[in-house]
């Protein structure tokens, strides 16, 4: 006994829900596209039927993240993560998804951190070669790294002694073993290294502040000649 | 060297514009799943991210054995009736009986009844 459905009733019991509920699901066009790369081209899809995939996918959504949420109180975190959902994930069942999802997540963190240095959005044949990949706190720090630039320490030395330096190279350089000799160099270039940068960073601060000084009593100037000019 | 395996074009069917390499808003889910419990409130920036691509391939895994319900049917469009019966067929798409049970409330009795027995069973 097959008893066909009103559709009258459904058109307008469904109209109103789908008005409040419009933007609390996934858009249509997107599930459309993603629909038809498994349907055929002869294959369609009833209004209803896209309807309910949309509620199946809301529906979805909130089964997976409040199974992560669980985990995520039971271990006192507040911030749910990709862990935790991947975690609920295959609770729930979804094993076939882990795998996809896991290898997705780890070429994103790959792509995120080249994201700083190129604009492509495409995955490079060589990511596949690294090995374990970046967590984002490491991405997040070399992002930090790079818009905050560490400021360099203010030198007061008035007058910086060289005549050190070569008594230090002989002292190292003579008694110490040949294998270790060049490590001693590298250090002895950094240390010199540092020193002059340090200096020509100290001599551009002095510049620095003289021409602010020299701004300022420009400035005097000028406010005197306004006052001059008013009265 | 390690060859590309069945999941290398996971980053390439994207759909270029507003969602970027996602398919899907990643605002939206965000939205959703902050609606889903009062309790939600932080969730970090690759949540939404697992979610664009675990949506994709939960759908795609609904839309293909709705399709083979249709199939078996002898039909060429989907209907309510073929996700129904992909839904109650598969034990992993228990979450959504509710749905259709309640979808189909205004289809016959008898299967609306042992829709609600199966409900319990499964609870």
């Amino acid at each position: 006994m097959a008893i066909s459905l009103p559709i009258n009733s459904n058109n307008g019991d469904r109209v109103p829900n789908l008005v409040l509920r419009d933007k609390s699901k996934m858009p249509i066009t997107n599930m459309m596209k993603i629909m038809s790369q498994i349907l055929l081209n002869n294959v369609q899809v009833s209004y209803d039927t896209m309807d309910m995939i949309q509620q199946s996918a809301t529906k979805y959504i909130n089964f997976v993240t409040r199974k992560a949420k669980d985990r995520c109180q039971s271990e006192c975190r507040k911030i749910m993560n990709a862990e935790d959902l991947l975690w609920a994930i295959e609770e729930l069942g979804f094993n076939d998804y882990v795998e996809p999802l896991t290898t997705f997540i780890q070429r994103y963190r790959n792509i995120e951190g080249v994201d700083l240095f190129t604009t492509h959005k495409e995955p490079i044949s060589h990511i596949e070669n690294h090995g374990p990949s970046l967590g984002p706190e490491p991405n997040l720090m070399s992002t930090l790294e790079m818009l905050h630039p560490p400021q360099p320490p203010q030198v007061n030395s008035s007058q910086p002694k060289f005549s050190i330096i070569p008594n230090t190279n002989l002292e190292m350089l003579y008694p110490n073993e040949m294998s270790s000799t060049k490590i001693h160099l590298v250090l002895v270039v950094q240390m010199m290294f540092s020193t002059t940068l340090m200096f020509l960073l100290s001599s551009i601060m002095i510049n620095i502040e003289m021409i602010i000084e020299e701004i300022q009593l420009q400035l005097t100037i000028m406010a005197m000649d306004y006052d001059i000019g008013n009265k | 060297m390690r060859q590309a395996g069945a999941y290398s074009g996971l980053l390439c069917g994207g759909v270029s514009g507003r969602t970027g390499p996602h398919s899907l808003p990643l605002a939206r889910i965000k939205k959703i799943m902050k609606n889903s419990g009062e309790d939600v409130k932080m969730i970090s920036g690759e949540a939404p991210i697992i979610f664009s691509k675990a949506c994709e391939l939960f759908i795609e895994e609904l839309t293909r054995r709705s399709w083979i319900m249709a199939i078996q049917g002898k039909r060429r469009t989907l209907h309510k009736e073929d996700l129904a019966s992909a839904v109650i067929a598969t034990d992993i798409f228990d979450f959504l009986i509710t749905l259709v049970s309640s979808s189909e409330s205004h289809a016959v009795g008898g299967a609306t009844n042992v829709m609600e027995v199966e409900t319990i069973d499964c609870s």
